[in-house]
């Protein structure tokens, strides 16, 4: 089965500062694929770099055959790739119909646009009893509906998120869970980064871990979770994700 | 105090007001988007002024039309500047500071060998005053009031309802979010700066009728719509409509009981106490 | 905010990680000597005149130079000039003091305000002081021109400050009235700003955070109050440009608001960055090239202005690291910053970044 996405020795850096170094990974058709790695391993680094936000110094990124490598960010959405990033990167002082709208402002989004905007709101009931609001006024859950739904308009075929669950109540989460199951469910390919392992390795069939800027692991869930390095590292600390203040 | 003398001021508060606005506004949008100070903005002004000057004083084109003129030349002069020497200064407040500084020396410069350093006036369009009771208004100044009003409210319309609006107004506020939606943010800082740099173009052909024209006009409105920018909360339309209004109206009646110089001090203090107390500004939003 | 962290110095981490060698001692050493004796060699009144307006640009240059390092572009600094020039002038004239109390006393001027500027300001974002800062320097021209116009004469200006004393020095005396005096007089002032700044900015402190001058809260993880060293820094060239001002005022025996307003100040911007903010020698050259050029261009009038904003445009666009990037460029690619200066940054962001400090702040 050929991959949707595809990076082949991925090497990306800040000025100087190597991050993530020779990064492989690839996803198939319709699978949910979880990325999971300590704080600072350079999960954000390397997504942010997939969507475009930064330029690699090396290696190849393709999206459906094609090279995106380098691509800018507007333009690798155009495609269908989207990218959901940390920390729900809102417009605060905007709307939250005017963050849905702007869901809508690629060329890929336009066709229909409407009647996705009805389907979103559908989807998330309380976006729509909060319509005129600021977005900075919703509570952590709403915003993070948000920023997915905004993404969702653009219909994209492959969909990274990048810790959807951090510094949400577990009930949220459970949420959130359910939500990305549903988007992989309609045929949509999931990157899902995660320092929740067992929300991630219950949604993924696969995933890669991350620690220190390289891959240094890989596998299906099942084989994941024979390991004791996973186990102990990630399972142990579940309890506290990301640490958050 | 008498009620007279009051109105009066206000009614040049007003004329002011649509003055102050119309510039600021070019300038924190533009830094809204691009994080960028343009010193050369009230030269732009400036430029669209003396183009103003030559088209209804010397080339006797109706007024109306020479305003249109002179925004389209603004287009094309905002488009020109921004992508000769702008681009590449995006984000780099210091760097984008001095080049515009350059920049307004050299059309200052270039100006007056053209157009000579005096002041020169341009004849009435509407001839005449209003009267209401007490109070005279020259007419010129009751439609540089009405249309400077429609034109800040059209451009408000245009920023709060078009999807190119709303994308500019995404991107002042996150970038990087802005991008993975699709939206190009280099465009959109281009469209900024056109739209800006025609705003500060027409504003100075608007009012050329009223004030005189001169090479030097632009560098005390730079200041002002500096100093509204600042109290409006950097980057923010609706507070640098309102600090253009509110400032607007302070000199118009502050003016009534003392002079300019006094006027500048005051309004100084006022902004270091502002930076102080609410460094936000009045609508400065979380990211500024 | 980050309490508790340790400033372990990265490294060896002192002013000698500067290129302060032997040689650039003794080349130093070689052109002290040398300004000190032109005089003396038979320069002539022209040439003295213009050495010292020379001296005195680049002593503006360098102080508006040291606090642009800190991230910030200052546009107080000439009406500091101002100040020092008036308080000069006006104690002078009204008050009689002599040159050894009223050169003091416009410093000290200069200083008090200083602080108080420093302290609302400082602390203020960039773009937030720029923007005071320029508007204090419109506002100290225009109180200069319309207030308290029987001390300092409104737009007349003040004229008849006396003339500065003949001084005995070993034996001689010079007579500071003289063009030669006056070349002394802005050679000291010159050679003490160089001198200070020098010292502060390649101080560790300075060192790391000219480093990271886009970082405060980087620079503070590491320990070091990015406010602290500003207002160090700030004071410093607020204190010479007082100086300056006073000098300048017994220079000129004449002092007028417009002396001080926004074109003087656009100047010192051109030179620092004309000449390149990479290095001191950089708005020193800056302001050299540019004086003498403008002695020449002087002739073409309005032309001159029209030609500087020419050249700080293209400067802009096509010389990023001004004059002193242009010998580096030649033999080794760019570089706007001075290699012990990047390798300093990069090691400080590399603790940076290990450091709880760095962590506990991303996660905030
Ligand atoms: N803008 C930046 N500039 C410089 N270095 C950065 C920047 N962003 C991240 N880094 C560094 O890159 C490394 C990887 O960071 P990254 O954010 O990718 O990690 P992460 O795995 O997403 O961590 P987290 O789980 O905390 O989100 C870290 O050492 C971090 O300090
Ligand atoms: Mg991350």
């Amino acid at each position: 089965m050929t991959s949707v996405l595809e990076l082949d020795a991925v090497t990306v850096g800040y000025g100087r500062l190597t991050a993530v170094r020779d990064a492989s990974l690839a996803i198939r058709q319709g699978e949910v694929v979880a990325l999971i790695g300590p704080n600072g391993a350079g999960k954000t680094t390397l997504v942010s770099a997939i969507a475009g936000l930064l330029r690699p110094i090396s290696g190849t990124i393709r999206f459906r055959g094609r090279d995106i490598t380098g691509m800018p960010a507007y333009r690798v959405l155009e495609l269908g790739l989207g990218l959901i990033p940390q920390g729900r990167q809102l417009f605060p002082d905007l709307s939250v119909a005017d963050n849905l709208l702007l869901g809508g402002y690629s060329r890929r989004a336009r066709p229909g646009r409407d009647s996705m905007l009805q389907k979103m709101l559908d989807r998330f009931p309380r976006l729509r009893e909060r319509l005129r609001q600021r977005a900075g006024q919703l509570s952590g859950g709403e915003q993070q509906m948000l920023t997915i739904a905004r993404t969702l308009m653009a219909r994209p075929e492959v969909l990274i998120l990048d810790e959807p669950s951090l510094g949400l109540a577990p009930k949220i989460v459970e949420e959130v869970a359910e939500i990305i199951q549903e988007i992989s469910q309609d045929g949509t390919s999931v990157l899902l980064v995660e320092q929740n392992v067992p929300m991630a390795l219950d949604l993924a069939s696969r995933a890669y871990v991350i620690e220190a800027g390289e891959i240094v692991d890989r596998g299906s869930r099942d084989e994941l979770l024979q390991r004791e390095s996973i186990t102990a590292a990630y399972l142990g600390i579940t309890d506290d994700p990301g640490g958050a203040p | 105090m008498d009620l007279t003398s009051l109105v009066q001021g206000g009614a040049s508060g007003a004329l002011l007001a649509s003055l102050y606005v119309l510039v600021a506004l070019g300038l924190t949008i533009e830094f809204s988007l691009l994080r960028i100070i343009n010193f050369a903005h009230g030269d732009f002004y400036m430029l669209g002024a003396v183009a103003a000057y030559y088209l209804f004083a010397e080339v006797a084109l109706p007024f109306p039309l020479v305003v249109v003129v002179a925004a389209v030349g603004g287009v094309i002069l905002g488009f020109l500047a921004e992508r000769t020497l702008f681009r590449r200064f995006h984000e780099d407040l210091l760097g984008a500071f001095v080049l515009s500084l350059g920049l307004a020396w050299v059309l200052e410069m270039a100006v007056v060998g053209k157009f000579g350093a005096y002041p020169k006036g341009l004849p009435p369009v509407v001839a005449g005053v209003s009267r209401f009771g007490q109070v005279a208004i020259s007419n010129d100044r009751i439609m540089v009031i009405v249309v400077g009003s429609l034109i800040v409210a059209a451009i408000s319309l245009y920023v709060t309802k078009s999807q190119v609006g709303r994308a500019m107004r995404a991107v002042a506020q996150n970038k990087d979010a802005a991008a993975l939606l699709g939206i190009n943010p280099v465009f959109v800082g281009t469209i900024g700066f056109v739209l800006g740099t025609a705003l500060a173009t027409l504003a100075g052909a608007l009012v050329s009728p009223i004030f005189s024209v001169d090479p030097q006009m632009g560098v005390g409105l730079t200041i002002k719509a500096f100093v509204i920018v600042i109290i409006g909360g950097m980057g923010s339309i609706p507070g640098a409509v309102l600090a253009g209004i509110l400032l607007g109206l302070f000199e118009g009646v502050g003016g009534i009981y003392v002079d300019n110089a006094q006027l500048a001090v005051l309004e100084f203090l006022v902004i270091i106490l502002f930076l102080i107390l609410r460094p936000k500004g009045i609508m400065g939003s979380a990211e500024a | 905010m980050c309490e508790g962290v340790e400033a372990t110095p990265p490294g060896k981490l002192t002013a000698g990680s500067l290129p302060l060698s032997a040689l650039g001692i003794t080349v130093a050493a070689v052109i002290c000597v040398a300004l000190l004796s032109f005089p003396s060699l038979g320069g002539n009144n022209y040439q003295l005149r213009v050495a010292s307006t020379l001296f005195f640009n680049v002593a503006l240059a360098v102080g508006f130079w040291a606090v642009y390092l800190t991230g910030l572009l200052n546009m107080t600094q000439i009406a500091f000039v101002g100040i020092g020039a008036y308080t000069t002038a006006a104690l002078a004239i009204h008050g009689h003091w002599s040159m050894w109390a009223a050169v003091p006393a416009s410093v000290v001027a200069a200083l008090v305000v200083g602080v108080v500027i420093g302290y609302a300001t400082l602390r203020l974002r960039g773009s937030y002081f720029f923007l005071v800062s320029f508007a204090f320097l419109e506002v100290t021209r225009l109180f200069f021109t319309s207030f308290f116009k029987d001390q300092f004469g409104g737009t007349n200006g003040l004229t008849g400050v006396p003339r500065p004393p003949v001084l005995p020095v070993l034996g001689a005396s010079v007579n500071l009235a003289s063009p030669s005096g006056y070349y002394y007089l802005t050679l000291g002032l010159m050679l003490l700003t160089v001198t200070l700044i020098w010292r502060i900015v390649s101080s560790r402190n300075g060192l790391v955070l000219r480093a990271l001058s886009q970082s405060d809260s980087l620079a503070e993880s590491v320990g070091i109050s990015s406010f602290r060293y500003r207002m160090l820094i700030f004071l410093t060239s607020t204190g010479l440009a007082g100086l300056a001002g006073s000098i300048y005022a017994y220079m000129n025996l004449v002092v007028f608001p417009t002396d001080f307003g926004l074109t003087r100040a656009v100047l010192v911007v051109v030179y620092t960055v004309v000449g390149g903010v990479g290095h001191i020698l950089g708005p020193m050259l800056g302001a050299s090239v540019i004086t003498v050029l403008g002695e020449w261009l002087r002739r073409f009038g309005t032309l001159e202005q029209l030609a500087y904003g020419l050249v700080l445009v293209v400067v802009m666009l096509f010389v990023q690291g001004g004059l002193v990037s242009v010998p580096g460029r030649i033999t080794k690619g760019s570089g706007r910053l001075p290699r012990s200066v990047a390798r300093t940054a990069w090691k400080v962001r590399l603790q940076a970044m290990s450091s709880a400090a760095w962590r506990r702040r991303r996660e905030e």
